[in-house]
């Protein structure tokens, strides 16, 4: 069994920023989708009625404090990615509870609220609205994170123009601006030069200094192993360890060199 | 997230809703030649060939060309705005399946960018009556009524295609089909008068045309009945209250189809 005990803080009582009870996620498989209505009326309804559903995820508990760091690690096609978006606010949980005390800023594929045909200023507004800040704030915050960005020369360039570096760092720059209670972190770090990156993971620990809770998923085990306070490896949607960091990553290792195959969760 | 009732993350999110619409608006014309101009140009250009084709046909019109106009108007913004709303979910989806943003306010911008649309190209109204020698003196409160019924109509159809649409990605081409056939039962490029005894019930019974007697009551100086007003406020806003409580139910649900 490759189980580690949960770490002191998931005792009762002690509620997290990030709080996780019993998360189950069902999620619709793709096979039986009866994508159209001509479908659905020639083949009625004992079709439709087919769709199966696969667990995601299940079973998933875990909190994290302000200015904590959880490192999620698995295989492809774990349930990382939904565990974040579950996070996020975009799938609801099938049983269970998530909440968490606060705005959550998501950074999952960095640019994905851009719009190429705009220029950056106009990106700058429509995406910090979409992360649910108003125009003023934005307006604001305008300056700062072009300069966190250093983009100055470049914001009033359709984005179409830019690099995905110059896009990473706008995205990051805007995701951040307003620190928020849960930072979404999905190996978006891969993207950026050197120095990129190097902004990035000093203004995620300014940000974790001021209260911000952050989980991350990363295959960057190394990366996860120096940031992270807590751990969460996932297989095929279960818990197979959370806690400590390096105990779930031994763990986590020591299956990858076995080639895989079944875990008891 | 899910805090609040819908029409308070509607107003969270105002700001983002009034930004997808100028994007909308300033990307179309953004590298064209004329600009803002091509969205008069359509419906002008309409009006002529209309004009041309058809005002010997219906001599009994006063100034066909304004006739058609304040039809074809109103009936731009309604087809456009709801087929496009029809898509915009499904567009947003790389946007919906990262960041949480209410779903409302796709569908919303895009019927929000269309009226913005509408409003300028009444501007331009004046000079059509002026060219044709119609009269141009708009009845304002009726056309403003006329204009609150239309956006809503809009607005709840919009919203019903939208959520729809996710579902089942054909809805947008039944529905262009219906809109085809509904042009034709709508009074837009003929006289009411035209039409024979045995479908004489066809306007009475279609939403589109009454609202089309409000604004042509406004603009063109039609005769609008008593009960009218009220009859369009009624399923105009009707419309609008199950659009909304629809999507709004539906909304559950479209994480697992974007």
């Amino acid at each position: 069994m490759a189980l580690v005990p949960t770490a002191a803080r998931a005792k009762a009582g002690q509620r997290g920023v990030v709080q996780v009870e019993e998360l189950a996620v069902r999620l619709r498989s793709e096979t039986h989708r009866v994508r159209s209505l001509r479908e659905y009326l020639l083949l009625g309804r004992r079709h439709v009625g087919r769709v199966s559903w696969f667990e995601a995820l299940s079973g998933i508990t875990v909190s994290l404090q302000a200015g904590e760091l959880l490192g999620v690690v698995g295989d492809n096609g774990a349930g990382k990615t939904t565990f974040l978006r579950v996070l996020a606010g975009i799938v609801p949980p099938s049983e269970g509870r998530v909440s968490v005390a606060g705005a959550i800023a998501p950074l999952v594929e960095m640019g994905a609220g851009f719009d190429v045909e705009l220029t950056g200023r106009e990106n700058v507004f429509l995406y910090g609205a979409m992360l649910g800040l108003d125009r003023r704030r934005i307006a604001g915050l305008f300056d700062a994170m072009v300069d966190f960005a250093g983009l100055q020369d470049s914001m009033d360039t359709a984005v179409k123009n830019y690099s995905s570096g110059m896009v990473a760092r706008l995205g990051f720059s805007v995701a951040t601006a307003v620190p928020p209670a849960l930072l979404l972190v999905d190996e978006a770090l891969a993207v950026g030069d050197a120095n990129f990156r190097l902004r990035c993971s000093d203004r995620i620990d300014h940000l974790r200094g001021q209260g911000t809770a952050v989980v991350l998923v990363s295959h960057d085990l190394e990366l996860v192993r120096s940031q992270a306070d807590t751990a969460l490896w996932l297989h095929k949607g279960r818990v197979a360890a959370v806690g400590e960091v390096g105990a779930v990553l031994a763990a986590y290792e020591a299956q990858l060199e076995r080639g895989g195959g079944e875990v008891a969760a | 997230m899910l805090r609040g009732t819908p029409l308070a993350r509607l107003a969270r999110f105002r700001d983002c809703l009034w930004l997808l619409a100028a994007r909308a608006l300033s990307v179309r014309y953004r590298r064209s030649v004329l600009g803002f101009a091509w969205t008069l140009f359509y419906p002008l250009g309409t009006m002529v060939i209309l004009s041309l084709v058809f005002s010997q046909l219906f001599v009994g019109v006063d100034h066909y060309s304004f006739y058609v106009i304040t039809g074809v108007l109103p009936w731009g913004f309604f087809s456009l705005a709801s087929i496009q709303a029809a898509d915009s979910l499904l567009a947003a989806s790389p946007v919906l399946r990262k960041v949480y943003v209410p779903t409302v306010v796709f569908p919303a911008s895009v019927v929000a960018a269309n009226f913005v649309n509408l409003l300028l190209s009444l501007l331009v109204l004046p000079l059509v009556a002026l060219a044709t020698g119609a009269q141009a003196l708009p009845s304002f409160w009726l056309l403003a009524l006329a204009l609150a019924c239309l956006l809503a109509f809009t607005g709840g159809v919009s919203l019903l295609l939208a959520a729809v649409n996710l579902f089942f990605q054909d809805v947008r081409y039944f529905f262009e089909g219906i809109l085809l056939l509904w042009f034709y039962a709508t009074p837009i490029v003929y006289p009411v008068s035209v039409l024979p005894e045995h479908l004489s019930w066809l306007p009475a019974i279609n939403p589109f045309a009454w609202i089309l007697l409000l604004m042509r009551g406004a603009l063109y100086g039609s005769v609008v009945p008593a009960g009218a007003p009220l009859l369009c406020v009624a399923f105009s806003f009707s419309v609008l209250a199950i659009g909304w409580l629809l999507f709004h139910r539906l909304e559950r649900r479209f994480y697992a189809w974007l």
